[in-house]
């Protein structure tokens, strides 16, 4: 389970524009084997933008992407047969029956198995006679999911696979995912906006901003690197905004209410030093939390004015 | 209330606007192909009303589908029936069922009557004028009423359909008094059946509504013991196993699109066949004809869009993500387009020759020409030549169909309207020659034998077709590169295989009829330039599917 | 073994299912030398990455709850043998470190806290 060196996603430079807008910006990112791999973001950062270049749906405009040794567009066949990939949207042929398309899916795959996917319908309890678009956005969705575990691929793709779906349905996808990544050797990528289910299950975050990476660290270090420290404004006259600026790993810097709050990303041995060194007067440090940390670095929210 | 009708008119309107606009835009070609323009300078060498006809055919097949009032929702790609935010407006259910049918039966319609009345010589009584009418708006209203009732099982509506319009067919054969001998079908009788079906079709859609806006699905209620007929068709029971991906996604083009093609070329030889039963005359059938050939022309569009009847190109992202070479996926479109159209090709073939045999026509034994052919060639020439034509036809559809899938495979605006521009700049080409010929002193063969480019064809015969044979030929090298980018070239062999024994037998069996030098050399050299063509797709279709599937 | 894991109050998740084995442990409900779920099965369970729960592991076999039998397990471990004073005295001074805050805050002296968790003791040993 513990990750090993040897990456199986290698991707570098990456630079995609529509028109004016980039939506990746010389992108770097590398998934090892083992990974549970989250990719977090506002809507519209790149995320999906990100995943269909993996699927070779994207040629890369800039920059190159690897995916288990192989250019995903030159080489469509070999990627592909090893991903188990579930899109936002449930795309799903609505005329097959559920057997049909388990058994049109497992022609693809030499390492389908057959009781496995036959489990897993009969774990999801609906009828495997009924057609696809007679089903709920939940139920295509659960069906997708055994299609896409049934051949134990080396990597599970889940492109906000939760978006608009009940408790039950989540539940199943993240048992999809730890059930992949227990299996030596095979990893996820999980793109979500449900930070307590990344916090949950990912062991590495990037986090995405306009198309760029913004973020892109172990879950660890994520959850106990970001300080939240808090000053009052006297404070932060006396020291000088300057000053405060220069501390490392600054993300952003607000004021509320006569009180300065100071997000941060970095650890301790650089952080207590700095801080000693200006002699601030801490009313408060504390951990962020990761919605905390996902709201830090996006872009400036203006406050509805209700005065 | 009358406001929220006119709310619901112009929406009908606004949504298709393009279409409704591309359709008006056919009256002038109607207008050009009419008996009072181009049918005198070239009627005698372009089958002027049959274009015109054809050109009508096509015009309303896509006013159905414009007023075919189904909601499909894009974003989920979901067929939705009757759309949703319309059954909430504060209308009672008989407005809303009235309104699109109304609009459809009037628009198709007109346009049907505008083309009868002012650009064909078909003259029709006010009686037949209105079985018009209450053809299209039966039409129009159980189509509509089979695609708002949403659960019926689809092989339950096709059979609906089926009955219903052989039911209107028999109405339109009895009314128009076609066959005057029997006395069974007469013109009561069938303007009863018109009227019956029009007032049943708008009760069926109107209870499909009350029924949808209760929130309870349609379902059509066969009094006899259903489920054992539909296991005859539904293979839910043993679903199909597959060996590899490849196969898989045969079966899924086949099942998704390609099945359509001699479905409906099927159909419509049925009807063929139910007419000449019926000793109805030799137009029906050359009608028929002529839709059968339309329909092999729309086959192209069929298989490379993503849905079947829909417009859009790209491919779907279920079938970009499947472990398939960018080859292997053009393959999986082609392969069941070739299935597709050498059965209905088949049908196609063998369905003038039973009608005209039931109907009785002497010689049906044999082709038309036969005999002069055989005074020339002796039997075995004939049947040689015969069989040329069969090879040849087919090998002209397979071209038609097949480059145009490939091509349209690309989803490229720009291509797709530079591919109807040639066409029409072809079509317009040809007309124009024809024109020009005709404006030369004596006929026009003589005409044409005294113009330079017979000349040039006399004394060298090798010079246009080498040209157009060395034309695909660098199109082909110029393909090679980009080709091998996406596939290898050793998975071509079996096509290049097929298309040189097609090309060797065809040669052989032209070769085998005594004909002078010169026009075997010219024949020839067409038939190469054919079998090329042939080839061609399998060239195309690759690099388009990489260029469509990697964007 | 039935753990829960929230992520409402901020706690790490590691140490949530650290806090709740320690806890099946002393309450008796998790007798000693026996075996608790395999990582893999926990993680598959409770949802979470089989690496935060082999963390959590890790810390209890080094805090001496568990030990880990070569190609058999993770067990329970017999608690007073094995486990050390220090780690037990520096649970219980991180316990006073957060009572004490809590106390300064609210204004409520150290000497006055003393007097409080006698006047505790003494009602226990009553009951």
């Amino acid at each position: 389970m513990q990750a090993t060196e040897e990456s199986i996603i290698k991707i570098q430079g990456l630079t995609r524009e529509f028109g004016k807008q980039k939506a990746l910006d010389n992108v770097d990112l590398q998934v090892k084997k083992g990974q549970v791999f989250g990719i977090v973001g506002e809507n519209g950062a790149g995320k999906t933008t990100l995943i269909k270049h993996l699927l070779g749906l994207y040629k890369a405009e800039q920059g190159k992407v690897s995916v288990f040794g192989f250019d995903p567009v030159k080489n469509p066949a070999e990627v592909l047969g090893k991903i188990g990939y579930l899109s936002e949207q449930p795309d799903l042929p609505g005329w097959m029956t559920i057997s049909q398309y388990m058994n049109y899916m497992s022609a693809f795959y030499p390492s389908w198995d057959k009781n496995l996917a036959n489990n897993l319908i009969h774990v999801t309890s609906i009828d495997p006679d009924k057609k696809i678009k007679s089903l709920s956005k939940g139920q295509q969705a659960r069906i997708g999911l055994c299609a896409a575990q049934a051949h134990r691929p080396e990597l599970l793709l889940l492109d906000e696979p939760s978006s608009g779906l009940d408790p039950l349905v989540r539940k199943e996808i993240l048992s999809a995912a730890i059930r992949t990544v227990i299996d030596d050797g095979r990893s996820v990528v999980f793109s979500s906006h449900y930070l307590d289910e990344v916090e949950r299950i990912c062991d590495h975050l990037i986090m995405f901003r306009g198309g760029r990476v913004v973020l892109s660290a172990s879950m660890s270090e994520v959850l106990n690197n970001h300080q939240m420290i808090t000053i009052s404004s006297a404070e932060l006259n006396r020291v000088g905004q300057d000053k405060i600026e220069r501390l490392p790993g600054l993300i952003k810097l607000t004021e509320k209410r006569k009180e300065w709050y100071i997000n941060c990303f970095s650890n301790y041995e650089e952080l207590l030093p700095a801080i000693e060194k200006l002699s601030l007067d801490i009313l408060e440090k504390r951990l962020m939390t990761l919605d905390e940390i996902f709201l830090s670095y996006c872009h400036e929210q203006k406050t509805l004015d209700e005065e | 209330m009358t406001a929220m009708i006119r709310a619901l008119t112009w929406e009908v309107f606004f949504k298709n606007r393009v279409g409704l606009i591309g359709i008006l835009l056919i009256v002038p070609m109607f207008w050009l192909f009419s008996k009072s323009f181009i049918d005198e300078v070239i009627g005698d060498y372009v089958p002027v009303g049959k274009i015109s006809f054809a050109i009508m055919l096509i015009s309303v097949l896509f006013l159905f589908a414009i007023f075919s009032y189904v909601d499909v929702n894009s974003k989920e790609k979901i067929n939705e029936g009757f759309p949703p935010h319309l059954l909430r407006l504060p209308l009672p259910t008989w407005v809303l069922s009235v309104v699109p049918i109304l609009l459809g039966t009037l628009a198709v319609s007109s346009f049907i009557l505008l083309w009868i009345n002012f650009f064909s010589d078909i003259k029709l009584s006010w009686l037949m004028q209105l079985a018009i009418i209450s053809v299209a708006g039966s039409f129009i209203s159980w189509s509509q009423a089979t695609n708002w009732g949403l659960n019926t099982p689809t092989i339950q509506k096709a059979i609906l359909l089926i009955s219903i319009i052989s039911a209107l067919i028999f109405s339109v054969i009895a009314v128009f008094d076609i066959n005057q001998q029997s006395t069974l079908f007469s013109k009561t009788y069938g303007s009863f059946g018109l009227i019956f079906l029009l007032m049943s079709g708008y009760y069926f859609c109107f209870l499909t509504l009350v029924r949808t806006r209760q929130n309870e699905s349609f379902q059509i209620r066969l009094s006899f013991p259903t489920f054992e007929i539909s296991r005859l068709f539904s293979s839910n029971s043993r679903p199909p196993q597959f060996s590899n991906g490849l196969w898989a996604q045969y079966w899924y083009e086949w099942k998704m699109q390609a099945f359509a093609i001699p479905l409906i070329i099927g159909l419509i030889a049925i009807v063929e066949l139910g007419a000449a039963i019926l000793g109805s005359e030799r137009k029906i059938i050359s009608i028929g004809f002529v839709t059968m050939f339309t329909l092999f022309l729309m086959s192209a569009h069929f298989m490379a869009c993503n849905k079947l009847g829909g417009e859009d190109f790209s491919i779907l992202p279920h079938c970009a993500t499947r472990p398939l070479s960018d080859f292997d996926l053009a393959m999986s479109k082609l392969h069941p387009l070739a299935i597709a159209i050498f059965v209905s090709y088949l049908l196609f073939v063998s369905t003038p020759f039973l009608s005209l045999y039931i109907i009785g026509l002497p010689d049906t034994t044999t082709p038309p020409y036969g005999n002069e052919v055989v005074e020339k060639f002796g039997v075995s020439g004939m049947m040689a030549l015969f069989s040329l034509v069969l090879i040849i036809f087919l090998a002209i559809f397979w071209a038609v169909s097949a480059n145009g899938c490939a091509i349209l495979l690309r989803d490229s605006k720009l291509i797709f309207f530079a591919n109807i521009a040639a066409f029409i700049g072809l079509g317009v080409g040809l007309l124009s020659l024809m024109v020009y010929f005709k404006g030369q002193p004596g006929n026009f063969e003589t005409a044409l034998k005294a113009s330079s480019i017979y000349q040039v064809l006399a004394d060298s015969p090798h010079l246009i077709p080498l040209t157009f044979t060395g034309t695909i030929i660098s199109f082909i090298t110029f393909l090679m590169r980009p080709f091998q980018r996406v596939a290898k070239f050793e998975q071509l062999k079996i096509y290049a295989v097929i298309s040189s024994v097609g090309l060797l037998i065809s040669l052989g069996l032209l070769w085998s009829v005594e004909l002078p030098i010169k026009v075997s050399a010219f024949a020839s050299y067409s038939i190469v330039n054919l079998f090329l063509l042939c080839f061609l797709p399998f060239l195309i279709a690759p690099i388009n599917v990489s260029k469509n599937r990697h964007r | 073994m039935h753990l829960r894991i929230t992520q409402h109050d901020g706690v790490p998740i590691y140490l949530q299912i650290i806090n709740q084995i320690k806890q099946l442990i002393t309450s008796g409900r998790l007798t000693v030398d026996h075996e608790i779920l395999p990582i893999r099965v926990l993680a598959g369970e409770l949802l979470v990455n089989p690496n935060t729960v082999a963390r959590a592991y890790r810390e209890l076999e080094t805090e001496g709850w568990v030990y880990k039998k070569r190609g058999a397990g993770t067990f329970v471990s017999n608690q007073q043998n094995t486990l050390s004073e220090e780690v037990c005295k520096k649970q219980i001074k991180d316990r006073i470190d957060v009572l004490l805050t809590e106390a300064h805050h609210m204004n409520i002296s150290t000497e006055e806290v003393i007097d409080l968790i006698l006047d505790t003791s003494k009602r226990k040993r009553e009951d």
